[in-house]
């Protein structure tokens, strides 16, 4: 547990219904981590590049970011472009988190450098499984960071 | 007459031996008349069938008449009949003849054809009578208008079957007459029919064979006979189609526009549709360099290059005298004397300009309809994407509300003790009926609408797929699908029958999935307590095959049949799981390939689905 607490989750995600959900599953699946939700791309671009409105913040680190796709201002594709043409986010693990399941998509988001891509899943229970294996995802991700 | 064979001649060459008196003159005029007629006529028709058969015609008539002429101005009875026995001779012929021509004039030769050669062999015959016997022409008689011959009795015979003939052409340019509903030829008919009866009248020379002595005045009705004839073969154009006429007539009445050129590029003939074409008379420009009247290029005036290969189809704008601007397809080629040495070239152009116009529109619309079709499904895939994001909502918090509840029931069974009975009562109602019912139809909601939505979008994703033709054998395809359903077929009682299903050039996943499709509904509607039947046969319909599915299931009534193929519409009594994806998923992998899908369907007996696949599908998605 300590070990995941060093771990910063931001999560971008515009539906604050699905915010909460991921939030709330996040949560019951064991993960305690400090969750900052960001609900479009041009936000989450400026807190990591720490431009705009976050000029001169200074962020938790590491961080793990949870991307939707379907995002205001800039969607979740350019999001993963800039993060990882930046030197200074590139490393950062990102998970994409959407209802889009197409396999275009999907490689799509991998060749754009997505760590890890999860299809939000209707079902209750299968989407609690997805955050769970997430919560596990997490655990394993974050233990090179402490080393 | 067989004896003194030179003498003879010698009386007939000797003029002495004739005078000639007005009969004689007459007739011999009129026959010369025919037979001038009849070489006009040969030389207009440029020797088609119809003319070469009247001037044999007329050559006959005019041997007749003419011959008469020297008979007529016979002073010897010896001559007299020589001159009788050569121009009977060729009266033989007359009924070959007049057949011939009637078959020409009712453009029926070629069916006439044996009744005409037979025709020939009987006139020989009787020919023969004539010059080699007396049975035909058994003597003489002498008239005021001069010598006449006497018929024996195969010239009795003869008449006979000339009459016969005159009565079968008579009723036979009746009939075709009362037949016949195009203007012209009714009237080229009824000129005949006229001419004909005339022309009968002169078998009333006859009876002067047989002692009779009536003038013989036939000539006068041959002659209205043969000038009509003549008038109508003129005037209604039965000629033939000849190489001859194809090149003056054809060459203008053709609608491409023909000039031609010497090998200096001079223009030398061109034709009415060049003319109408370029605005310019050909009288204007003959003898003129090809390019003063076209804008050609290069290559279609290089005659070095030209006298190697021919140019064909080359396409390319022109602008006309009066201002027009139209396509056209021109196409030259050289033309060499009967030697092979070079003469000139031939330009033949053709204006496409409608053509280019429709072809171009026809790809406007083709664009069109592939932009709204891909609008269509790109539509269809996003609104799909966006409505799952809130069910994604509705489903999570109806969970959270699910787990709110256990947590309230939970608590509920903690403090149910200190409440009234009625207080119990209205909790209980409330979190043990209302709200789970309330959950669950919020869940079945969300379940259904998930299953429309992913249809949906497996729908527009089948639209968008790129489709990859290969050689599908559709039996193997057919037997691997029947076996994943056999759990199916064994509950039904299922005989399955599988024809000689051909390989197809086509989408393998596309097969499987309509094949799939269309037997695993068969197999869902059949009638339950009935054995069933399940076929599937192939067969080839030109450039497509066939398929058919047949079952004796539960059919589709008549008012249904629309809703077969639409998205979730599903006919009939609703007793099976489906989501009425299943048609319409196969109407669009079978439109994208090119092919068409129907049913025909009895309820109570059973349906046949038939699709066809065509073979030239090459994985170009044709418009659907």
């Amino acid at each position: 547990m300590d070990a995941q607490q060093l771990v910063t989750i931001l999560l971008v995600e515009d539906d604050p219904g699905h915010a909460t959900l991921i939030e709330k599953n996040l949560r019951r699946g064991g993960i305690a981590n400090n969750i900052i939700t960001l609900d479009d791309g041009g936000k989450a671009v400026d807190y990591l590049l720490k431009q705009g409105d976050y000029l001169g913040d200074e962020h938790p680190a590491p961080l793990l970011i949870l991307l939707d796709l379907n995002l205001p201002v800039l969607d979740g594709y350019q999001v993963l472009k800039i993060i990882k043409n930046d030197e200074r986010t590139k490393n950062i693990p990102i998970v994409v988190l959407t209802t889009t399941d197409t396999p275009q998509e999907v490689s799509r988001c991998y060749e754009l450098g997505c760590n890890v891509y999860v299809t939000k899943p209707v079902e209750y229970a299968q989407f609690s499984e997805a955050i769970r294996t997430l919560g596990l995802f997490l655990a394993i991700v974050k233990i090179p960071k402490k080393e | 007459m067989v004896s003194g064979g030179a003498c003879m001649l010698m009386q007939m060459v000797n003029p002495d031996n004739y005078v000639f008196t007005v009969h004689a003159v007459l007739s011999l005029l009129v026959g010369s008349a025919i037979a001038l007629l009849g070489i006009y006529v040969f030389i207009r028709e440029c020797g088609s069938h119809v003319g070469v058969v009247f001037l044999l015609f007329t050559l006959c008539l005019s041997i007749w008449l003419a011959g008469f002429g020297m008979v007529y101005a016979s002073i010897l009875p010896a001559p007299a009949l020589c001159w009788i026995r050569l121009n009977q001779m060729s009266v033989t012929f007359i009924p070959a003849a007049v057949l011939a021509l009637a078959a020409a004039l009712v453009q029926r030769v070629r069916q006439f054809r044996t009744l005409v050669r037979a025709s020939v062999v009987v006139s020989s015959f009787f020919c023969a009578g004539v010059a080699a016997t007396d049975l035909h022409i058994k003597g003489l008689y002498h008239y005021f208008w001069g010598y006449f011959p006497r018929y024996g009795p195969l010239g009795i015979i003869f008449l006979i079957y000339f009459a016969g003939i005159m009565i079968f052409i008579l009723s036979l340019y009746w009939n075709e007459y009362r037949k016949a509903v195009e203007n012209r030829r009714r009237k080229r008919l009824k000129g005949m029919f006229t001419a004909f009866g005339i022309g009968y009248l002169a078998s009333l020379d006859f009876f002067a064979a047989f002692a009779i002595p009536l003038y013989p005045v036939g000539y006068v009705a041959i002659s209205f006979f043969v000038a009509i004839t003549a008038y109508v073969i003129l005037r209604y154009k039965l000629s033939d189609i000849t190489p001859e006429m194809a090149v003056g007539q054809l060459l203008e009445t053709m609608q491409g526009a023909v000039i031609a050129v010497d090998l200096e590029g001079r223009i030398r003939v061109m034709n009415q549709a060049a003319q109408t074409m370029l605005g310019r008379q050909k009288n204007e420009v003959f003898g003129n360099h090809l390019t003063s009247i076209m804008a050609l290029p290069p290559e279609l005036l290089d005659y070095r290059g030209l006298r190697e290969k021919n140019v064909l189809n080359h396409e390319m704008g022109l602008s006309c005298m009066d201002g027009r601007k139209i396509d056209v397809n021109i196409s030259v080629s050289l033309v060499s004397d009967k030697d092979g040495a070079p003469m000139g070239f031939v330009y033949v152009a053709h204006d496409v300009t409608e053509r280019r116009r429709s072809e171009e529109q026809l790809r406007k619309y083709s664009a069109e309809l592939k932009q709204s079709n891909e609008d269509v499904l790109s539509f269809a895939y996003i609104v799909s994407h966006d409505l799952r994001a809130p069910l994604v909502s509705i489903k999570g918090f109806a969970g959270e509300l699910q787990r709110g509840l256990r947590e309230l029931d939970d608590l509920f069974g903690k403090c149910a003790r200190h409440l009234s009975e009625l207080e119990r009562g209205r909790i209980t109602a409330a979190l043990r009926d209302d709200v789970p019912e309330a959950m669950k139809f919020i869940g079945s909601s969300v379940d259904r609408m998930e299953r429309l939505i992913s249809a949906t979008l497996t729908l527009s994703r089948l639209g968008q797929r790129t489709l990859k033709p290969e050689p599908v054998d559709m039996k193997e395809t057919a037997k691997a699908i029947l076996s994943s359903l056999e759990h199916q077929i064994e509950q039904h009682k299922t005989t399955v029958t599988i024809g000689e299903l051909p390989v197809v050039m086509a989408d393998r996943f596309a097969m499987e999935q309509i094949l799939g499709n269309l037997l695993d509904n068969a197999l869902k509607y059949l009638e339950p307590g009935r054995a069933g039947t399940l076929a599937v046969t192939a067969e080839k319909d030109g450039d497509e095959t066939l398929f058919h599915v047949s079952d004796n299931g539960r059919g589709i009534a008549k008012d249904d049949m629309h809703k077969v193929f639409e998205l979730f519409r599903r006919a009939g009594k609703q007793d099976v799981p489906g989501e009425g994806m299943g048609l319409a998923y196969v109407k669009t992998l079978v439109r994208r390939h090119g092919g068409r899908i129907w049913f025909e369907s009895e309820p109570g007996r059973g349906t046949i689905f038939s699709f066809t696949v065509s073979a030239r599908f090459d994985g170009n998605q044709p418009i659907a």
